[in-house]
């Protein structure tokens, strides 16, 4: 990517992996990074990963914390490096440790969660949100929207939007007896129709999360 | 005597509410019925010129509102029919100039003094489409067979539904059946299939509405045009008639080959 250094985007922040202990270099190649970004990656936390090689004073920090924030980015942890390194970083009120992130598992209680029965159709501009689970006897139709923390089942055709596991459940599913969205979002993933194809030939299917990313297939009854 | 308050509508702009209302508003003046048209799009009137009566406006609707001049004496009556007026907007105003129960104090006068009552509604969802609506017992909304128009007729029918308000029939305008036979044109059952409301009617598209516009002679008057038929047809549903929905399909070219054979 670049010699000195690697920027990636993950859902806990951005991730700085400096490849030089030459600060200098790394700070002005992150400042034409942050730059070129523009304000895409505004308000996010910044992660600063060490290896035990990296020296890091406490000019350097001050000015690395300065940069970011000049484009209202919030230094959140530092990680890595060695124990001088570490004690800085604790001395600046900063992290040396991320939290794990939580490890997605079903929920008991999510299962057991009640689901609001609605019959109706969800024209353009309309929205359905639901605090469990949902059924709608009737259509989303393009433009309307459908949202519920837990698992969505339509009795007719999708055709807008539809967002299950809306507080962050990745198992939550969406099931329609025809699954044409705009967009189907499951937790924090979204994904949209391919452009340009024909609506498939009709039947029920199931949409949900595997590794990462949604997948819709036929839904033959029963549960996933 | 109290006659019907029906509300040409349609979300999106330019899809031939005012046409819809002239020729509906003729169509039922024709059938004998007494018929006023509210051009309800203050500050954008043009109802007025697709009837051909602009040069015969006096009072508008403002002056009817702010009590300058009875209903009656602002009426314009019609130069094709004379048992329909019209009662033209003002063009020197804007919408707030007029308020939702004023509009409906206006409509509910109008239709103790004919039997159909028709309010040419202005584009978009606001203040203008709102005070339009407020007095209707039928609400009739005109789309094209375009995904832009149907999903804005969506939006309303989701609009007057969450308001509790009148029931909303549909008017397909504009179809043309070749581009329907291609498949690059949306077909009526699938737009029905998704507003999921009433049809009362489906116009094609025709030259000739575009031109008797311009005149001012609405298509509706002209016995050869197909348009014009869909018009007169949908005019005898309004009044309860049964009336079977007639064939646009284009012939393909197999089928015009064997009637030249014939």
């Amino acid at each position: 990517m670049n010699q000195f250094i690697v920027i990636k985007g993950t859902p806990q922040g951005l991730r700085l992996q400096p490849r030089s202990n030459n600060w200098e270099q790394v700070l002005n190649t992150l400042q034409h990074s942050l730059q070129e970004a523009g304000d895409f990656f505004r308000g996010g936390r910044v992660i600063l990963e060490l290896s035990p090689q990296h020296s890091l004073n406490e000019v350097t920090l001050a000015t690395l914390r300065e940069l970011v924030e000049k484009y209202e980015l919030t230094l959140w942890a530092v990680t890595g490096g060695n124990l001088k390194v570490q004690r800085l970083v604790r001395q600046q009120g900063l992290r040396t440790k991320l939290p794990q992130p939580p490890v997605p598992r079903r929920d008991a209680a999510a299962k057991e969660a009640n689901a609001q029965l609605v019959e109706r159709t969800l024209r353009s501009g309309q929205r359905l949100q639901a605090t469990q689970h949902v059924i709608l006897v009737g259509d989303v139709n393009p433009g309307g929207e459908i949202v519920a923390n837990g698992n969505i089942i339509v009795w007719g055709r999708v055709l807008g939007t539809a967002h299950a596991g809306a507080t962050g459940d990745r198992f939550a599913t969406i099931r329609a007896l025809e699954l044409n969205p705009a967009q189907l979002r499951i937790a924090g993933l979204i994904t949209r129709s391919p452009e340009g194809t024909k609506p498939r030939p009709s039947e029920p299917e199931i949409a949900y999360i595997q590794e990462n990313s949604i997948v819709v297939e036929p839904w033959s009854g029963g549960g996933k | 005597m109290s006659g019907k308050i029906i509300t040409i509508s349609s979300g999106k702009g330019g899809v031939g509410k005012s046409t819809t209302t002239a020729n509906l508003g003729i169509a039922l003046a024709l059938l004998g019925k007494s018929v006023i048209c509210i051009d309800a799009d203050i500050g954008l009137r043009n109802l007025d010129v697709m009837l051909g009566l602009e040069n015969r406006i006096v009072y508008d609707i403002i002056n009817v509102v702010t009590k300058q001049c009875s209903l009656r004496k602002a009426l314009v009556r019609d130069k094709h029919c004379s048992n329909l007026a019209l009662l033209p907007a003002a063009q020197i105003c804007d919408k707030s100039a007029i308020s939702e129960d004023e509009m409906e104090r206006i409509a509910r006068e109008a239709a103790e003094q004919a039997d159909f009552v028709f309010i040419d509604s202005p584009a978009g969802i606001e203040h203008g489409f709102r005070y339009a609506v407020k007095p209707a017992d039928l609400v009739l909304l005109v789309t094209n067979p375009e995904v832009p128009a149907v999903r804005d007729a969506d939006r309303v029918i989701g609009l007057l539904e969450a308001a509790g308000r009148a029931p909303v029939q549909l008017i397909i305008n504009r179809l043309n059946p070749e581009l329907v036979r291609r498949d690059v044109m949306l077909d009526a059952d699938s737009i029905v299939n998704l507003l999921a409301i009433k049809l009362v009617g489906i116009v094609p598209e025709d030259p000739a509405i575009l031109i008797a516009g311009n005149r001012g002679q609405p298509v509706v008057l002209d016995k050869q045009s197909l348009a014009g038929k869909s018009f007169r047809n949908i005019g005898r549903r309004l009044t309860g008639e049964e009336i079977p929905f007639m064939s646009l399909q284009a012939p393909s070219w197999l089928q015009r080959i064997f009637r030249f054979q014939r």
